[in-house]
């Protein structure tokens, strides 16, 4: 297995460096979007010490290790695979000797890998250099860990979304869709804690907040959403039970969605 | 013009029957178009609601220049902004060769052949956002403001077919890029939020030197009587802005090499 990992992975890395002027456009976006929740916040905060118990360089501060865990887990696993199944070109992966969800997650580790080399640390030296935002996680071991399962969420989620495909002949609406809710329920756009305290509640039982907002929460040192308070540790093994659940779902969508699968494209 | 208008006509034409083939996925996606619009709206709403605000703003005034936004997305992105994709796409499959051969402008032929009605859902959602936020303001506008305001909004859509211009045309030597949508996103984003609350520096270079202010900010500045006398050079940069991007992009049209990529 990991000899299969080890040369997928190394494959996608080779395949995506070809593009690697596409990756570095994050060098140019990252640093843009930081820039206008640096305008809006610092204007926000005029007058204000705190708000929803984040003061301004803490607010920064989640903006920008947002935007750094965004690197290390970003994916494109579900698109990938309802266009294969669209096309019928996922029949060449039925005859494979290895799952294809293996398959795409060591494609997975390859891209981030890029990733890594030329969008994250370019781009954590912008934040470093040119705002003076220092991320340093809170403990490092447990931040690591965090973005790993953060890594297999997303991952997982829209592996699920692609597997849709096998019962819808285009998902691009519902994934569309699913995409949008995942950024603002993981907390992408603005922290969970400014939602009303009852819809804070809820997305504590849902997916999304796993991909993103705990993991930045496990790096920043401390963990709240909708009154609740846990340890870091508690809230990574929460984490790690999310993760094994959405495997779970996963492999069960997949067993009855191959049923599904006609070989002739749409 | 005549013949202009029936291509035209014909391009719609065949956008709608080619998206209507998958009926279901059209509407979902005309609804996360809409809600995907709202988002802004809804952080905007979370900080006010948090107690904190836009020092000089309030909730509605900000949420009037979001509005703004939305509309000229909703009438200029179902025209022209479909182009971007349609270029990336012909591009790289190096099929943009039949759009060369056509009797007619090839900038004409790429904005009318790239019709697409998703985006329509921006405009009722800005149209929405525009009426609650003008009735909670409670401000009298003038025939004036509205008439100043329409005059900026035009402005408005040729700063996004500038846009658009340049996005597209960079797809002729960037073959495939996806992420030209990206950069876009990024920069507009300047657009939703008042003027005041960035620095001295970049409120200029987003007036004077690439008007993105132009885009929501400004037309929205008309309707709260808060225009200053720097919209005039506002004006003038919107148009040097766009002949530049026309220019643009039929320089990169050279680039084009039908190799595909």
């Amino acid at each position: 297995m990991l000899r299969t990992i080890k040369g997928v992975a190394f494959a996608t890395y080779k395949e995506w460096a070809a593009y690697r002027s596409h990756m570095l456009v994050s060098l140019f976006v990252g640093p843009l979007y930081f820039l206008v929740q640096y305008y809006i916040w610092s204007s926000v905060y005029t007058g204000q010490d705190l708000i929803n118990g984040f003061s301004l360089i803490q607010m920064l501060t989640y903006y920008g290790i947002t935007t750094l865990i965004n690197y290390c887990i970003m994916d494109f696993a579900g698109w990938n695979l309802q266009m294969l199944i669209r096309t019928g070109r996922f029949i060449t992966f039925m005859l494979r000797p290895v799952s294809h969800r293996l398959f795409a997650f060591s494609q997975k580790i390859g891209h981030r890998m890029l990733g890594f080399c030329l969008e994250l640390l370019p781009v954590y030296l912008v934040f470093t250099i040119a705002f003076d935002i220092h991320l340093i996680p809170a403990n490092i071991l447990w931040s690591i860990l965090s973005i790993f399962l953060g890594f297999m969420m997303m991952f997982l989620v829209n592996y699920c979304i692609g597997i849709t495909g096998f019962w819808l002949t285009r998902t691009d609406g519902i994934r569309s869709i699913i995409l949008l809710f995942r950024n603002v329920f993981a907390g992408v756009f603005i922290p969970l804690t400014f939602f009303p305290e009852l819809l804070q509640k809820i997305l504590f039982f849902l997916p999304f907040q796993y991909i993103s907002y705990v993991p930045v929460r496990v790096f920043i040192g401390d963990y709240q959403l909708g009154g609740m308070e846990f340890t870091i540790a508690q809230i990574v093994g929460i984490q790690a039970i999310y993760v094994i659940m959405m495997l779970l779902l996963s492999e069960l969508m997949w067993r009855k969605g191959i049923k599904k699968f006609t070989g002739v494209g749409a | 013009m005549i013949h202009a208008i029936k291509i035209f006509l014909s391009g719609v034409k065949v956008a709608l029957a080619s998206r209507m083939a998958y009926r279901g996925d059209f509407i979902i996606r005309l609804i996360v178009m809409l809600i995907g619009d709202l988002l802004f709206p809804m952080i905007t709403l979370l900080i006010y609601q948090s107690g904190a605000s836009f020092p000089g703003w309030n909730l509605y005034e900000v949420l009037l220049i979001q509005a703004v936004f939305m509309i000229a997305k909703g009438i200029s992105f179902p025209f022209f902004y479909g182009m971007v994709y349609n270029i990336l796409n012909k591009v790289r499959e190096g099929t943009f060769d039949l759009m060369l051969i056509k009797p007619c402008s090839i900038l004409y032929f790429s904005v009318v052949s790239s019709f697409n009605i998703e985006y329509i859902g921006s405009f009722f959602g800005g149209v929405t956002i525009l009426i609650y936020a003008l009735a909670n303001l409670q401000i009298g506008i003038s025939l004036i403001s509205w008439m100043n305001f329409l005059v900026l909004f035009a402005f408005s859509i040729l700063v996004l077919l500038s846009f658009t211009l340049i996005m597209s045309g960079t797809l002729f030597k960037w073959v495939g890029n996806s992420r030209v949508y990206e950069i876009f996103n990024a920069i507009s984003t300047f657009s939703l939020y008042p003027n005041t609350i960035y620095s001295k520096a970049f409120q200029n270079l987003i007036s004077y030197i690439i008007p993105i202010a132009m885009i929501a900010f400004y037309p929205a500045a008309a309707l709260l009587n808060r225009l200053n006398s720097g919209v005039f050079y506002s004006i003038i940069v919107c148009c040097l802005f766009f002949l530049i991007s026309r220019a643009f992009w039929y320089m990169m049209l050279k680039n084009y090499t039908s190799a595909g990529g």
